[in-house]
């Protein structure tokens, strides 16, 4: 079923037993799986089935520190969120990512890769991707075309990655979440104000406002705050009311430790012959990225990070994402990157990717950040129409991701050098060593992840291994918002595989209560 | 462009490299052996290579002499002289071990954002007073 929350009498009190809050990727794969069960489910969206710039400035922000795009257009307001126009690149987390590192500050997951790996599958379909398939001599029996770089597999790995159509949730997903019996999608619900019970330990109700002026009561059993890695932790400290440094922030981690990918141009591969790469080229298959092994990271104490190539005459028709996506409006913002990279999208373009032989490559980097607790979102003292103080961003990168990209270069560099294949050559802002700063085409992956971070000890974290916030009984997080680190992958597929871990643990806890 | 090529003649242009003659013998292809890094002539313009050994000769002052990099240059991979009756083919041989072995045991160093072989850095040291004369 569907509801417009604009129609329904002000201050209308909705009651089911689980209240999904926000309808992107991670609540409606939450969504999905409650479909024909025996319980009530509420799913509230804060905007509409389109992109409408009035809901979408809900998302505006201010950004302090390292630059960074607009928040407004960072995300996508509204039923499906940012699979509205997501990439679909998909990739697992490694095993190492979920581990401590005494060398990476704060790490240290309390699930394990093998934790996640029944979701990752189940998150497959979910997603439109191929078999839950991950293995580099898996996909080269599929192309035998796809040849990896002479590395020594003790020090590089071809992490594979598989490409989502890309699903758009809400296209996808939307009629059988309107007709689902059990299930209410509300559109125009934005959760402003989360309310707990007197005693202070569980979610009694949310308040939900919208921009035609009606304010509503959703109450539920139990809560999933599903929003997104910016929404999440600013939903969790704008509840102030009865939480003066907002709910879940007793120990002042809410909205701490957020985390993006670096992505950013770092270095060129020159070889002596012309090589096809068809491992490693995007070519509308899986592919490959050189990614540093993790017995690589423990000795040279580096964070994980991969390196994708594309041949340097065509790559030089690429401009960097953080000089396009300028835009506060999501679509002028996807416009301007088209128009820039107008030729990389053409199709003579592509098939001279796929059919040229080059002997020269960019390197492209995406790296995960070292979780710090300064980088990290606040409330502005800004208020949005709703009259919700807006997110503040403060993102900050240490030392450890420039010195980690400069090694993963300098590894790269000497197997290509032992192979005897060609040379590496780094570009000017990493080959100073003692230099820390970032060029001006720095940018993101638009991942924003761990500000609602999980760990077991409520004082360097938000939430549980079940994602629950450890002070609230009843209220979960859903998204990226809960991962203690980032990894070197894109973050969707781990986002639907967590949020179905999720929902089962949820599920089992409606089972308990029945 | 095979640029293997540029060296001769850059060299036979300025008239042959002046390599110490007690640590080799001084022809044009000897020389060619020794100051020419092989793989990186292949990929890189002669400027490229000249710019990279002024660097390496600026971050070590010690090189500002040639004959401490043909000192260096002209050992095998066991820290063995090399025989000064070592064929330009052999030179050029034992250049290509050392390349090898540099990569294999990390031996390398970052010139001009180059990773190179801390052997081939030092080939593109000497090819810079080479290259300075033309």
């Amino acid at each position: 079923m569907h509801i417009d929350a604009r129609t329904l009498s002000n201050e209308s009190v909705i009651e089911g037993d689980v209240c999904i809050i926000g309808a992107g990727a991670s609540g409606v794969s939450i969504a999905l799986e409650w479909i024909n069960s025996p319980y009530k489910v509420i799913l509230l969206e804060g905007g509409g089935f389109s992109y409408e710039d009035e809901v979408q400035d809900l998302y505006g922000g201010k950004i302090t520190g390292q630059p960074y795009y607009p928040l407004k257009s960072s995300r996508l307001h509204y039923f499906g969120g940012t699979t509205g126009h997501w990439a679909g690149m998909c990739s697992t987390m490694d095993a190492i990512d979920f581990t401590k590192r005494d060398w990476v500050e704060n790490s240290g997951w309390v699930i394990e890769r093998k934790d996640l790996d029944p979701f990752y599958e189940r998150a497959h379909p979910i997603l439109e991707l191929g078999p839950y398939e991950y293995s580099m001599e898996y996909w080269q029996k599929q192309d035998d075309s796809m040849v990896p770089l002479p590395f020594d597999n003790n020090v590089l790995w071809n992490k594979m990655w598989q490409f989502s159509p890309p699903t758009r949730f809400g296209k996808k997903y939307k009629d059988v979440i309107v007709n689902a019996k059990n299930l209410t999608l509300y559109t125009y619900a934005n959760v402003v104000n989360i309310k707990a019970f007197d005693h202070l330990k569980s979610v009694k109700e949310v308040e939900v406002k919208n921009l035609a002026g009606k304010t509503h009561t959703v109450r539920a059993k139990y809560f999933i705050l599903a929003c997104n890695g910016i929404q999440n932790p600013r939903i969790l400290l704008a509840s102030n009311g009865q939480f003066p440094n907002g709910l879940g922030n007793e120990n002042d981690i809410v909205g701490r430790y957020f985390m993006e990918h670096l992505e950013i141009k770092s270095a060129e591969l020159w070889l002596s012959d012309s090589n096809k790469m068809n491992l490693y080229l995007l070519r509308g298959k899986p592919r490959a990225e050189i990614s540093m092994t993790a017995q690589t990271q423990e000795k040279f104490k580096v964070l994980n990070g991969t390196s994708s190539l594309l041949p340097l005459n065509l790559v030089k028709e690429i401009k960097p994402a953080i000089e396009t996506w300028s835009n506060n409006d999501p679509r002028a913002s996807e416009d301007q990157l088209h128009d820039a990279n107008k030729k990389a999208y053409d199709k003579k373009w592509l098939l001279r990717l796929t059919t040229e032989l080059y002997k020269s490559y960019e390197l492209f980097t995406r790296i995960e950040q070292h979780p710090n607790p300064d980088s990290r979102i606040t409330l502005d003292t800004e208020k949005d129409a709703l009259g919700m103080p807006r997110a503040k961003l403060h993102w900050k990168l240490t030392d450890q991701e420039k010195r980690s990209v400069r090694k993963l270069y300098e590894l790269i560099g000497q197997q290509v050098g032992l192979a005897g294949i060609g040379r590496v050559k780094l570009m000017e802002y990493l080959q100073d060593e003692t230099d820390q700063s970032w060029p001006s085409f720095t940018g993101g992956g638009w991942h924003h992840m761990g500000a609602t971070r999980m760990h077991d000890d409520p004082k360097k974290s938000v939430v549980d291994a079940n994602c629950r916030v450890h002070s609230m009984e009843n209220l979960f997080i859903a998204g990226d918002s809960c991962f203690t680190t980032g990894g070197a992958i894109n973050p969707t597929l781990t986002i639907v595989a967590l949020s179905l871990r999720l929902s089962d643990h949820v599920k089992g806890l409606m089972k308990k209560l029945a | 462009m095979n640029r293997r090529v540029f060296v001769k003649l850059g060299i036979l242009g300025a008239g042959a490299l002046t390599i110490p003659l007690i640590h080799c013998r001084s022809n044009d292809a000897y020389s060619i052996s020794l100051m020419q890094p092989a793989f990186l002539s292949q990929i890189c313009e002669e400027k490229v290579i000249q710019e990279i050994g002024l660097a390496l000769r600026k971050l070590k002052p010690e090189l500002q002499k040639k004959e401490t990099i043909v000192r260096t240059l002209m050992t095998t991979l066991d820290d063995k002289k090399i025989k000064p009756k070592t064929s330009s083919e052999e030179l050029e041989k034992i250049m290509e071990q050392k390349i090898q072995s540099d990569f294999k045991n990390g031996k390398t160093i970052i010139l001009k954002g180059w990773v190179l072989s801390e052997t081939e850095a030092y080939q593109c040291a000497l090819f810079s007073f080479s290259y300075n004369k033309q």
